[in-house]
C-alpha cells in the first residue's frame, strides 16, 4: 500500500501534488461523510491550506496525510455545525455522488461504524499506509490494523448477505 | 490492487462532482477566510445596535453586524429533515459538551435535538434550553421555548447565568438565572466557551479566541496579530510553527488557558502571554486529540482532558498528561470497549462526568457516565437503546 514517500514530494510543486491528490481526497471524504458538498468543500479547504503552507507541508513525511487530517477536521466541523452528522450517517438524508451500479457496496460502506469506515477509506481509497492512517485518526497503528480487519470482515458479511438475499428473492 | 480496493476506488461517480477549483480559486479561498482578517474587532460596533430597515412595505429589525458570514443561516434547516418526533429532552441524541450548572445539575449539549438538557438530582433529563427545532427565534422569552441551531460549548457563571455557543446561528446565547434567553454576542461559528477570572468570557470561534469582558467589550486574544513566516493565523510554539485552530478551551482560576488545537492535534497552555505545549515539546510528542470543548478544570485546578483520539480520559499534571483510571466503565453492562469521550465536566466533589456520541468505539451507543473520585463508574443516561 503506497503512502507518499518523502522523496516524492520534497521540492515538488504544489500543482503536481494537487493534481495527483485532489480527486482522491474528495472521493475519500465523500465515502466518509456521505455528503458530496461537504466533501468537496473540505477537500478544497484542505488543499487551500496546503497551498498556503506548501513550503512546510511539502517537507512533511506525508503531505497527503496532513491534507486528509485537515480535510476530515473541516468536514467534521461542517457536519457538526449543520447537525447533519447524525442524520446523514443514520438516514442518508442526502444522496451521495456514488455510481448507481455500486449502491450495494455503498450501503455496506455506509453501515460500517465510523472508525471502520474512516480506516477503510483512508487505507484503500486514499492509499495511505497504516502508519499514516493511524496518524490521521489519532490512534495507534495496531488499532488501525485491527480496525481494518474487522471492517473487511463486516464488509464481506454485508455484501454476502446482500447476494444471499437477492438469490432467495429470485427463488 | 485487490477487488475490494478496486471497487472502493471506483465507487464515486465523478460526473456528479464539480470541477476541481483552480490554483487561483484556492488562493482566493485562503484570502477570504474570516480569521485572517480579524473581523471580530469590528463586531463590537455592530452588537446591540438596532437598525430599522424600511423597504417598500417590509419592516425588519436587524441586530448586530450585517456580514453575511455572521448572519444566522435558517436556510440550512431544509437539509436537516423534520424535528425529532420522539419526546424531546428525555434521551441522549448525539450528546457533546457538558457543563455543571450553578445548582450542581449537569448540563448536556444534546446536538441531535438542538437542545441543552439538564439532569435533575433524581436522574431525569429535562429541557434547559431549546425547543427541539433548529432556528434562531425566541430571544426575550423562555429558554425552553426558544430555538437553537447546533449548540455546542457552554459556560456557567457563579450567579447561574449560562452561556451557550449557538454555533450555527453564529451567536452566543445567554440564559439568565430566571430562565430567559437573549443573544449576548455575535461571533463566527463559536464552538467552545469558558469563563475566567473577573467573569471574562473566552470564546473559541472561527477567528481564534475572543474575550468578552463583563461590559461586553469584544477583543481578539489569539492568534497573535503578527504573522509567522508571512502567515497570519499561524503560531510558533517551542520552535514548531503551525496553524492555530482550537476546538476546546478551559481556564484555570488563575487565568491560564488550556486549548486543544485541532490540526495539528496538540494541547496548548497559554500563560502570561506565552504559549507552550502540554505533554511534550514537539508536535510529535505532544500529539493529543481532544474533542470539541473536551476540556474541564477540576475544583483542585487539575485539567481534565476528553482524549477523543485515545479513547481515554486524561489529566494534566504540570506539563505532562497521564490517563485517568476509567476501568470502572467496564462494570457497566454493554459498555465494555472503546469509550470515546465527547465532553467532560467535573463536579464540586471531584466526580468526573463524561459522555460519548456513540459515533465510534465498541459501544456505538450514546451514553452519559459519572466516574467517582475512587474510580467507580455510573451510567447516568443513554439513548434508550442500552
Amino acid at each position: 500500500m503506497g503512502s507518499d514517500p518523502i522523496s516524492s514530494h520534497v521540492g515538488s510543486s504544489f500543482e503536481d501534488w494537487y493534481r495527483s491528490e485532489y480527486r482522491s481526497i474528495v472521493h475519500s471524504l465523500v465515502l466518509i461523510t456521505g455528503n458530496g458538498d461537504v466533501a468537496v468543500d473540505a477537500a478544497s479547504e484542505a488543499c487551500a491550506r496546503a497551498l498556503e503552507r506548501w513550503e512546510r507541508v511539502s517537507m512533511m513525511a506525508s503531505p497527503s496525510g496532513w491534507a486528509y487530517t485537515v480535510g476530515l477536521n473541516v468536514a467534521r466541523r461542517a457536519l457538526r455545525r449543520a447537525r447533519m452528522e447524525a442524520l446523514l450517517l443514520r438516514q442518508t438524508a442526502v444522496s451521495p455522488p456514488v455510481r448507481e451500479d455500486a449502491l450495494e457496496l455503498w450501503e455496506a460502506v455506509r453501515h460500517l461504524p465510523h472508525q471502520q469506515r474512516v480506516a477503510v477509506v483512508l487505507h484503500y481509497v486514499a492509499d495511505l499506509s497504516q502508519r499514516d492512517v493511524a496518524s490521521v485518526m489519532g490512534v495507534a497503528e495496531g488499532t488501525v490494523a485491527a480496525t481494518l480487519h474487522t471492517a473487511r470482515k463486516r464488509l464481506a458479511d454485508s455484501l454476502g448477505q446482500t447476494v444471499e438475499a437477492r438469490e432467495a428473492e429470485r427463488e | 490492487m485487490n477487488d475490494l480496493e478496486r471497487s472502493l476506488k471506483d465507487l464515486i461517480d465523478d460526473t456528479r462532482l464539480p470541477t476541481p477549483p483552480s490554483i487561483d480559486e484556492l488562493r482566493k479561498r485562503t484570502e477570504r477566510r474570516g480569521y485572517r482578517v480579524h473581523q471580530p474587532r469590528r463586531l463590537l460596533v455592530g452588537i446591540l445596535t438596532a437598525v430599522v430597515v424600511i423597504s417598500g412595505v417590509t419592516l425588519a429589525v436587524v441586530y448586530g453586524p450585517r456580514s453575511s458570514q455572521l448572519a444566522p443561516k435558517p436556510g440550512r434547516q431544509s437539509n436537516l429533515g423534520s424535528p425529532p418526533t420522539r419526546p424531546a429532552g428525555l434521551q441522549l441524541n448525539v450528546p457533546g459538551p457538558l457543563a455543571i450548572a450553578s445548582n450542581g445539575d449537569l448540563l448536556v449539549s444534546n446536538q441531535g435535538t438542538n437542545q441543552i438538557l439538564e439532569r435533575l438530582p433524581d436522574g431525569t433529563l429535562t429541557t434547559f434550553a431549546g425547543n427541539g427545532h433548529a432556528g434562531a427565534d425566541g430571544d426575550g422569552g423562555r429558554a425552553t421555548s426558544a430555538e437553537l441551531n447546533a449548540p455546542i460549548g457552554m459556560a456557567v457563571a457563579s450567579d447561574g447565568t449560562v452561556y451557550i455557543a449557538d454555533s450555527q446561528n453564529n451567536r452566543i446565547r445567554v440564559v439568565s438565572p430566571t430562565g430567559l434567553i437573549t443573544t449576548f454576542a455575535q461571533v463566527a461559528d463559536p464552538v467552545a466557551l469558558a469563563l475566567g477570572p473577573q467573569n471574562t468570557l473566552y470564546i473559541v470561534d472561527q477567528a481564534g479566541v475572543q474575550t468578552v469582558s463583563s461590559n461586553r467589550a469584544v477583543a481578539t486574544l489569539l492568534p497573535p496579530p503578527t504573522s509567522v513566516n508571512g502567515i497570519v493565523g499561524d503560531v510558533s510554539v517551542e520552535g514548531e510553527v503551525f496553524a492555530f485552530d482550537p476546538d476546546a478551551i478551559t481556564v484555570t482560576p488563575s487565568g491560564d488557558l488550556y486549548l486543544a488545537n485541532s490540526s495539528p492535534k496538540v494541547l496548548l497552555r497559554y500563560s502570561s502571554g506565552v504559549m507552550s505545549m502540554v505533554g511534550g515539546t514537539s508536535l510529535e510528542t505532544a500529539d493529543t486529540y481532544v474533542a470539541q470543548d473536551g476540556l474541564a478544570v477540576a475544583p483542585d485546578g487539575t485539567i481534565i482532558v476528553g482524549d477523543y483520539g485515545g479513547f481515554d480520559l486524561d489529566q494534566v499534571t504540570g506539563t505532562s498528561i497521564s490517563p485517568i483510571d476509567k476501568s470502572g466503565l467496564n462494570s457497566i453492562a454493554k459498555l465494555i470497549g472503546g469509550f470515546r469521550p465527547s465532553g467532560v465536566a467535573v463536579g464540586s466533589n471531584g466526580e468526573i462526568y463524561t459522555d460519548t456520541d456513540g459515533r465510534s468505539g465498541a459501544t456505538n451507543r450514546e451514553t452519559l457516565i459519572a466516574i467517582d473520585p475512587d474510580g467507580k463508574a455510573h451510567l447516568l443516561a443513554d439513548d434508550g437503546a442500552l
